[in-house]
């Protein structure tokens, strides 16, 4: 263990006892404690970038914190394509970064990103002569794909999937599908919520990924070592929304965190930056401003510099508080400073706190046979609902954020959606009954 | 630079991408998500479908008719090993109950305003997969350049966008032998022609078996082939570890590979079709559905469709595993069963496997994909016929279990997502192509048993050439849809795969 690996972006105060292990990035040694994920442990390092885009080779590092984006992909124990996010930190784990050509922070052929300021249009790339075609279309295949085929397991053995039956499932832990599991549980219904989060208690099955609804039938859940095929008479839908990025030149730069990223971090004791912008977008809810207002403050009271908030409204409890939003983020690895809208301003920092629009995740509705048109007002798609979760599928309910809700009414809506629950159910109702959207 | 955001942070597809594909002409989510690759990465869309519907709705496209691309199972990337679950199979779905001809699958609706359609023209192509855009090009450039090309929904929304991609020359017959050598040499020289990247990788094609009856027939294939010119080679299985080190051999017999045979990107084929056609004066109507056929004094006279007729002498029915459908508009009868396939992918990874490779006698095949994503099927001896594109648990477990068994190195590699096209599967394997006796001005060019796409390049060929030049292929006459009707027809086709 190299001494000289301190933590520097600790939270000043936070912990009085030295860290537990170490984990290694690159050939390097980290210290890390239990209950990290190797993203937050590599960020408590400052070391933002953690691998290479697919095509243009740009820098990569965690952004959602939540196993949603693709952006803190590493090799993690010689199994590709890795998010550290998802991934808890363990004594001597071993990752790599993916897709480099050098190191993840000098990559040579991110030459493609500025050879090509245009973008590299694959469709018509070489295709004046077959001969340089041939050669451009080897090359680009020799240099394309993510990670390296893993080893094969020593100890493989198929997996046997554990079946049940229930009268309810709730697929998502959050505000709303807790408020709807206790709910219907205490009005003694035969109910399980599911959850990627390690939630426990009973009828709770955490550390469950839905991976989809099969067959018209099947809810299949994923976990490390565990493989649900669930059915259930009823089904609540509290699968949320996925924090998107902002839509500006810069956006994908490593040091630009989702607010949920930085909540996390924040309780674990890390900062995200030592020089902070926190930034929302023009149209943010009055909710959301009110939850980036109060990451402010936490990052104040952490020790971190706030230099600036963008669309925060004013006396955000920065230095500066401009009600204009983000309009640029500059950095060469990653974010070195942000540009406020319209021109002027320009903030040098190391983080970029983004709190922006949260897009339902439709894909499980969808799935079940829900319409989800686009919806402009909410930047997303939506499931076609009822107040109450009813939706057009007799046995579908949907409730909290991903019905377009702000997150402060999702405790509220998904109690309101258990009663829709128990009221609609007739005697015998046997399995979900639901017309497959097709293709 | 302005456009230079990130839109998919997977693919690295920028808002000028976006912008570019709209341009393009590609106005539906699920044009756009093919043109660009948004939404096929490790996320599967989760950060950019809703930025993209942004971008579309701003361009002018009604949000009631702005609907996400099909979300595939698994939501999640999840291990092949994982999928390759112990015990029973899950049964069928939907399963043998289901009707023999189900109603069509949903589409998305169109999301601007179509274009009305013609009067009349020349010649009216059903089906805008890839054999009807193909064949709209062969017959523009010898000089039919009034030609309609009728499609359902989307470009690509059929089996041609639905397929692993396999170009290969190693075939039973002759004939097929002959007109696939012939699709190859045009594949490679498709990005000269016709002005877009197929990405064409001949990395060869690896047969591998384990059934005894199979090597019998290996022997035979290969040296046909070999009169033929084809360099197939008969190999131990030990040798077949030298083309794909990973390969699991204990079970194997023998394997044969042809180094010509290869992969290709199946997508900008049509569009560079399409594009050539048009370019030439045909017209490409997408969104447009047929649903009747105009027939006066035993000769065609129009084709109907949902928003109106367009006068014809002449008709063309690409329509593959709807043939059979617009047979019936028509009241001829065709012997064409649809047949579901499956198809998985996986996460992309640095080139390790360079040939596709099949298994004789279970139709397993799988190969890496131009970008590094493993690309496979399984065909299953318990399908029922039918139209019908949703995924089952089944394929999901089926096909994990074999990809697992056959490259024990992919137990770890995580699947992105699965979906189904159909087959249009022929009594002997052989394709349906020319006029028929029922009506006069009915051209067939279907029946191609899964294989249309790596056909089409040459077939289309031959029939623009004889219908625009007169000069008629022996493939019209040997594959005529009254063999059905005749006893000793032409030899059937036992290399199907999938």
């Amino acid at each position: 263990m190299s001494k000289k690996r301190y933590r520097k972006l600790e939270v000043p105060g936070r912990f009085t006892t030295p860290p537990e292990f170490t984990v290694r990035f690159d050939g390097k040694s980290y210290t890390a404690r239990a209950g990290e994920s190797l993203a937050l442990t590599l960020l408590a390092h400052g070391v933002y970038v953690v691998g290479r885009s697919s095509k243009y080779h740009r820098p990569r590092g965690a952004f959602c914190g939540r196993g949603e984006c693709g952006h803190c992909l590493a090799q993690v124990n010689d199994l590709p394509n890795q998010r550290l996010c998802r991934c808890q930190s363990q004594a001597e784990l071993r990752v790599e970064s993916q897709n480099v050509v050098g190191t993840a922070q000098f990559d040579l052929l991110s030459t493609l990103d500025w050879l090509f300021p245009q973008g590299l249009d694959h469709h018509h790339l070489m295709i004046e002569s077959k001969t340089l075609n041939r050669v451009a279309l080897a090359m680009a295949h020799e240099l394309s794909g993510l990670g390296r085929l893993p080893p094969a397991p020593t100890d493989y053995v198929a997996p046997h999937p554990e079946r049940r039956k229930v009268e309810v499932a709730v697929v998502g832990c959050g505000a709303a599908g807790r408020a709807a599991f206790d709910v219907l549980r205490a009005a003694g219904r035969e109910v399980v919520v599911i959850d990627s989060e390690p939630v426990t208690g009973d009828g709770v099955l955490g550390g469950l990924r839905v991976i989809g609804y099969y067959d018209e039938r099947y809810l299949v859940a994923v976990g490390a070592d565990r493989l649900l095929w669930l059915e259930a008479d009823q089904v609540v839908l509290a699968t949320g929304g996925v924090e998107q990025l902002p839509q500006v030149p810069g956006n994908d730069l490593p040091g630009i965190f989702s607010r949920r990223l930085t909540e996390r971090a924040l309780a674990a004791g890390i900062l995200p930056g030592q020089r902070v912008v926190v930034a929302a977008p023009k149209s943010a809810s009055s909710s959301t401003r009110n939850c980036a207002r109060a990451l402010v403050m936490q990052l104040l009271d952490a020790g971190a510099d706030v230099p600036a908030t963008l669309g925060l409204g004013s006396n955000s409890g920065a230095a500066l508080s401009l009600e204009g939003g983000l309009g640029e983020v500059e950095g060469q690895h990653r974010v070195r400073a942000v540009h406020a809208d319209g021109g002027g301003d320009v903030f040098s920092c190391d983080a970029l706190i983004w709190c922006g629009p949260i897009a339902p995740a439709y894909e499980l509705p969808r799935q079940m046979g829900l319409s989800t048109p686009y919806q402009p007002t909410q930047q997303g798609f939506v499931p076609e609902h009822q107040g109450d979760g009813r939706t057009a599928q007799a046995n579908v309910f949907v409730a909290g954020e991903v019905t377009g809700i702000e997150a402060d009414q999702a405790a509220a809506h998904g109690a309101k959606v258990a009663q829709a629950v128990l009221a609609s159910r007739t005697a015998g109702a046997s399995s979900v009954e639901v017309r497959h959207a097709r293709a | 630079m302005p456009g230079r955001e990130l839109v998919c942070t997977c693919e690295d597809v920028t808002r000028s991408d976006v912008e570019k594909a709209i341009q393009h002409g590609h106005t539906d989510m699920e044009s756009v998500k093919r043109y660009t690759g948004f939404g096929t990465g490790i996320c599967q869309g989760r950060g950019c479908m809703s930025q993209v519907a942004g971008l579309l709705h701003r361009q002018g496209a009604p949000a009631e008719r702005l609907f996400p691309t099909t979300p595939r199972s698994p939501l999640q990337p999840t291990e092949l090993g994982q999928l390759a679950v112990g015990g029973e199979l899950p049964p069928l779905f939907p399963g043998p109950q289901a009707p023999a001809t189900l109603p069509p699958p949903s589409m998305p609706p169109a999301p601007v305003a179509l274009e009305p359609l013609p009067e009349r023209a020349e010649v009216v192509i059903i089906g805008g997969g890839i054999m009807g855009l193909a064949t709209a090009y062969h017959l523009a450039k010898n000089g039919i350049t009034d030609v309609v090309v009728l499609e359902r929904a989307y470009i690509n929304s059929g089996a041609s966008g639905r397929n692993g991609g396999g170009i290969r020359e190693q075939w039973s017959t002759e004939q097929n032998v002959l007109l696939m050598n012939e699709s190859i040499r045009i594949c490679s020289e498709f990005a000269v022609e016709l002005g877009i990247n197929v990405w064409l990788r001949q990395g060869g094609y690896l047969f591998v078996t384990n059934k005894p009856e199979q090597m019998a027939a290996i022997e035979r294939n290969v040296a046909l082939q070999n009169r033929l010119g084809v360099p197939t080679r008969i190999l131990k299985p030990q040798e077949a570890t030298q083309i794909v080190p990973d390969l699991n051999t204990q079970d194997l017999l023998g394997a044969c590979y042809n180094p010509d045979d290869g992969t290709l990107f199946p997508w900008p084929f049509l569009w560079g079709y399409a594009n050539g056609a048009k370019a030439k004066g045909a017209k490409i109507i997408t969104f447009t559905a047929v649903t009747g056929i105009d027939i006066e004094a035993g000769r065609v006279t129009g084709v109907v469709t949902e928003r109106g007729r367009i006068k014809c002498n002449l008709i063309i029915n690409a329509a593959a595993a709807w043939a059979p459908e617009i047979g019936r508009l028509a009241g001829v009868t065709f012997p064409n069963k649809p047949e579901r396939h499956e198809i998985l992918v996986t996460e992309s990874l640095k080139p390790f496997l360079k040939p596709l490779v099949s298994e004789l006698g279970t139709g397993l095949y799988f190969s890496q994909s131009g970008r590094g994503e493993i690309v496979g099927g399984l065909g299953d001896p318990e399908e029922p016929e039918g139209v019908e594109m949703r995924s089952s648990l089944r394929f999901a477990v089926r096909m994990s279990r074999a990809l697992v068994n056959r490259i024990p190195r992919l137990a770890h590699v995580k699947v992105l997502r699965q979906w189904a096209g159909c087959y249009d599967r022929t009594p002997d394997g052989n394709p349906i192509l020319g006029y028929v006796d029922e009506v006069k001005g009915f051209f067939q060019v279907h029946g191609f048993v899964g294989h249309g796409f790596m056909m089409a390049p040459a077939v289309s060929k031959y029939v623009g050439l004889y219908l625009a030049k007169g000069q008629e292929h022996s493939i019209f006459k040997d594959n005529r849809a009254a063999r059905f009707k005749e006893a000793g027809t032409n030899r059937a086709e036992t290399l199907i795969i999938g």
